[in-house]
């Protein structure tokens, strides 16, 4: 292996070689067919596409090429670019083209591209230099091909192919350029993509070298030794944005990872049918083939990130279906293991909570539960079909891949239904769940950068804008700081956008949360405290799960959820006091909330905390009873006694003499108005 | 006092294609300020084959001819539907598609809206061939439609070939906003795109084609740039309703009805089918504009 200078030294000749060959067939042309003689191709409006879409200059003729050949001083790292566009056009002109495709017409570019844009072609692999033998240049070519991408051959390499039978065609999505100088219809290529479909103007080098950069899913395979002039088209290629990998073991896949090309969507492979029309369905116990799981038997399902997992294995360790006596129980443990650049261990819980809605939508497959506790039956009837245990494993791949795309680049699935193998890795699965629940617990609102919106509900509440902090929980309950982190990620100009912030405040006030809630309420709210219900407290949609409200004479707040359709000590229903908070208004003393964020140290904390609720519903007592880690308030279960109920109170005068005769600290707090 | 004013923060960005341009509104509809400059386009449906309710008047089985009497009338783009591509129907082809919308842009000026039959896969192939057939005669195209199963496709064929986009949505005003981002980060130009918010007649769910075109206008004067573009109704539905279905002596008045709603919602280009609702609905429009 040569070090960078050496190859770069090199490139610097070849750039310089390419050049001299440039100069050479401009001056044969000049003497042959005059100054005046044009280059160029035909079909294309973009002239000699390299120099046009990085320098701006045009270069239509004889003439016009050799000052542009002039002004290159040769130490640009694109000279080599230019200079073979140059020797290439001016061969074209004298009629030398060597063998192969040559120079893409504007109009196969429009359609190839098409299918670039759309995803349909994955990416392009531009192939030169010459494989060890013709056999493994084709077996190089197969791996591209299978998975959709668009090869551009040149060189050696190019003819290895045909020696090897591989036919070169616009519909196998292979096409033969030619040879190693024909390498600039491969960057020609590449431009004019950035032309036609990046709204980039000539000249625009910046913009082109972005584009090619961040957009182009294009990466150049260098096969084999590298002369000089080899060297310096990489150098050029490289400058451009078009990452170069050499020889070695995984070459494709290093190269679909320094683009992040993601493998194509696949098609599931199920025996039965397969959709959401089958996630309702139910299989009884007569129609049972096998079971497992539901607390009878061992199971488990798990998602992890790992590194160095192969994409669509699917492993099953123990025995299968058909291994097992009808309306047998078995064990069953399901792990997936995905990869990807983006993923984060925060997702894991995300993608793992899909498992059970997966392998609902397989006809004859019933899934329920969740971590430690799944329950599945396989019905009779998919069982004769064919389903077995590694089609889950095949649903679970596809499906990640189809709903996570901007996740998930590889997903390697084992089902386990051997007791030894399942034991062990329901112990690792068990000790990562805990550490999850750690790590959810130790999620704070200080130590977050960012906080996210949710925009969901503007569709009917177009003013209203929730701001979701690991601690403040979505008031409907069913969007967590995780979960819009996530859809961030997959989604990234949804309705979950990041808002920055830093620190702590006592109320939850931040300049970028009002900057981003002034612009996303479009101007109808200034500042949001989220922490606090009487300064500038948070909007609501209309989904929240219950209503907190300021009882004056009490000095305390009231909570009631929204299955509660009795009067409350506000002298308001649940639906009348939802109808004044609703759609985006700002009501201090009033709030929509999830039932969550109730346990949490955020909840009224610029008013003193749970301390201030004074009545609440039986229902909302019992949910805090299960749920509230009382001492971390330093509280126990007792004061949920001094709160008031619908047993006990029902008016104002009620709550303050249940209050009185409790002791709630209520009494003694600062005054709230 | 003369009147409110009110200071708007944005306005609709415009869409232009040959001589049709549209969007630019800085307030609500057919207020006193924008008598003058701003005026919502009114076009008028070419069918390829007959449509199920033909009571609307065919001038002619040839789509360009129809097309024509459309111009001469005073439609402003026509919307071509190529109902005959439908795989449950004639599945005429892809290049028969192609060859109809050539014989059209032969036949009228005015821009020309093209719109499949509503099969994902059948569409695409389609929409192909016709932008390819738009761009070859030098016209600008408004393609329908891009939903957020197809969008990358339909931006694919924009950007490649230069056409308009309708962004279709169902009613929905995040959705509008979210696959508008979608397009112009594929890379179609913000002002090539027209938001197609889905279009009920009258009687079947137009209050909530009302409530979305409104919003997305107020959004866009508000501010939020992503919603500043020119929205399209399709009054011509109303002769797919039972009632004119039964009664197509009804079929006008309930296009006509339906449409001057949609321009009340902030609607910058309505279509329609029958020649008695276009005149009727222009005649509105003039008033509106105190040129009548």
């Amino acid at each position: 292996m040569e070090d960078s200078e050496g190859r770069w030294s090199k490139a610097a000749d070849g750039s310089a070689a390419a050049m001299r060959m440039a100069e050479k067939l401009i001056a044969e042309m000049k003497a042959s067919r005059g100054s005046e003689a044009p280059l160029g191709y035909g079909t294309t409006a973009y002239e000699l596409p390299a120099i046009f879409a990085l320098t701006g200059e045009s270069v239509k003729n004889v003439a016009d090429a050799e000052a542009f050949l002039a002004r290159m001083d040769g130490t640009e790292r694109e000279a080599a670019l230019y200079a073979a566009e140059v020797a290439a056009a001016a061969r074209h002109a004298l009629g030398r083209d060597p063998a192969g495709a040559g120079f893409i017409a504007d109009s196969t570019l429009r359609e190839m591209g098409l299918y670039l844009v759309d995803g349909t072609i994955p990416g392009i692999a531009v192939i030169h230099g010459k494989a060890a033998d013709a056999a493994s240049a084709a077996s190089l070519t197969k791996e591209l091909q299978q998975r959709g991408i668009l090869i551009l051959a040149c060189g050696q390499f190019a003819g290895q192919l045909a020696e090897a039978g591989v036919k070169a065609a616009e519909s196998r999505r292979l096409i033969a350029l030619g040879d190693e100088l024909s390498m600039a219809h491969a960057v020609d290529f590449a431009v004019r993509v950035g032309l036609a479909f990046g709204n980039i103007q000539r000249g625009e080098k910046g913009k082109m070298l972005g584009y090619i950069r961040e957009r182009l899913k294009a990466f150049v395979l260098a096969v084999g030794e590298q002369d000089e002039l080899q060297q310096a088209i990489n150098a050029g290629a490289e400058f451009l944005g078009l990452p170069v990998i050499t020889d070695g073991a995984g070459m494709v896949q290093a190269a679909l990872d320094a683009k992040g090309i993601t493998a194509q969507s696949v098609q599931i492979d199920v025996p039965v049918a397969y959709g959401p029309a089958f996630e309702g369905e139910r299989i009884r116990k007569p129609d049972v083939h096998v079971e497992a799981g539901g607390g009878k038997s061992k199971s488990f399902e798990l998602v992890v990130t790992r590194a160095g997992i192969e994409d669509g294995r699917v492993t099953l360790v123990g025995r299968d279906l058909d291994g097992f006596e009808e309306g047998q129980l078995i064990p069953l443990g399901i792990l997936a293991e995905v990869s990807g650049k983006r993923m984060q261990k925060d997702f894991e819980p995300v993608l793992e909570n899909k498992i059970e809605l997966y392998c609902n939508r397989a006809e004859g497959l019933w899934f329920t539960g969740k971590r430690g506790l799944i329950w599945l039956r396989v019905s009779k009837d998919a069982f004769r079909r064919g389903l077995r245990l590694a089609h889950m494993g095949n649903i679970i791949h596809a499906m990640l891949h189809k709903d996570f795309p901007s996740l998930v680049d590889k997903v390697q699935v084992t089902l386990i239904t051997d007791e030894a193998a399942l034991e062990k890795e329901l112990a690792r699965a068990r000790a990562i769940y805990e550490e999850r629940d750690v790590r959810l617990r130790g999620l704070t609102d200080e130590a977050a950068d960012a906080f996210y919106s949710c925009l969901l509900c503007q569709s009917f509440a177009p003013d209203h804008v929730c701001v979701i902090t690991p601690e403040r929980v979505g008031l409907c309950g069913s969007v967590s700081w995780l979960d819009a982190k996530a859809g961030h990620e997959i989604t990234p100009s949804g309705p979950n956008q990041p808002i920055a912030k830093s620190g702590d405040d006592i109320k939850g006030s931040w300049p970028s949360v009002d900057d981003y809630v002034r612009k996303a309420s479009h101007g109808h709210l200034d500042r949001f405290c989220l922490y606090s219900i009487m300064e500038s407290p948070c909007t609501a949609c209309g989904c929240f799960e219950c209503i907190v409200g300021i009882l004056p004479e009490a000095n305390g707040f009231v909570i009631v959820d929204r299955e509660f359709a009795e009067e409350t000590p506000l002298g308001m229903k649940f639906s009348t006091l939802a109808g004044s908070i609703s759609g985006g208004q700002q009501a201090p003393g009033f709030m929509g909330v999830a039932k969550r964020f109730m346990l949490s140290r955020k909840f009224l904390r610029a008013e003193g905390g749970i301390r201030r609720v004074v009545w609440m519903t039986s229902r909302m007592k019992g949910f805090l009873r299960e749920k509230m880690d009382f001492a971390a308030f330093g509280l126990d279960a007792g004061f949920l006694d001094m709160i008031a109920d619908e047993t006990n109170a029902r008016t104002t005068q009620e709550v303050l003499d249940h209050m009185t005769k409790n002791a709630h600290p209520a009494l003694q707090m600062e005054r709230l108005m | 006092m003369d009147g409110i004013a009110i200071a708007w923060k944005g306005s609709v960005g415009a869409f232009e294609a040959g001589r049709l341009k549209v969007g630019g509104e800085r307030t609500l509809p057919f207020l006193e300020s924008e008598r003058k400059g701003v005026r919502p386009a009114l076009g008028m449906e070419v069918h390829d084959i007959a449509p199920e309710n033909a009571s609307a008047g065919m001038p002619s089985a040839d789509a360009a001819a129809w097309a024509s009497a459309c111009e001469r009338r005073g439609a402003e783009f026509i919307a071509l539907n190529l109902a005959s591509t439908s795989p449950d129907g004639k599945d005429a082809s892809a290049a028969e598609a192609a060859e109809t919308l050539r014989s059209v842009l032969r036949a009228v000026g005015v821009p020309v809206i093209v719109l499949g039959s509503g099969s994902d896969e059948k569409d695409l192939e389609v929409l192909k061939e016709c932008a390819k057939a738009g761009f070859e005669l030098g016209r600008k195209l408004i393609l329908g439609s891009a939903r957020e199963e197809n969008y990358k496709s339909v931006a694919a064929l924009s950007m490649a070939y230069g056409h308009g986009v309708l962004a279709q949505t169902p009613m929905d005003l995040n959705m509008a906003k979210q696959l508008n981002i979608l397009l112009a980060e594929t890379g179609v130009k913000p002002g090539d795109i027209i938001i197609d918010p889905l279009s009920s007649a009258l009687g079947y769910g137009l209050e909530y084609t009302y409530s979305t075109m409104e919003r997305i206008r107020l959004n866009a004067l508000e501010g939020d740039e992503i919603l500043q573009r020119p929205t399209i109704g399709y009054a011509s539905n109303a002769w797919e309703t039972r009632e004119v279905g039964e009664r197509p002596e009804l079929g006008a008045d309930w296009e006509i009805a339906t449409a001057v709603a949609m321009l009340l919602a902030g609607c910058s280009m309505v279509v329609v089918r029958s020649a008695p609702a276009f005149d009727a609905v222009k005649a509105f429009l003039d008033r509106m504009a105190g040129e009548a």
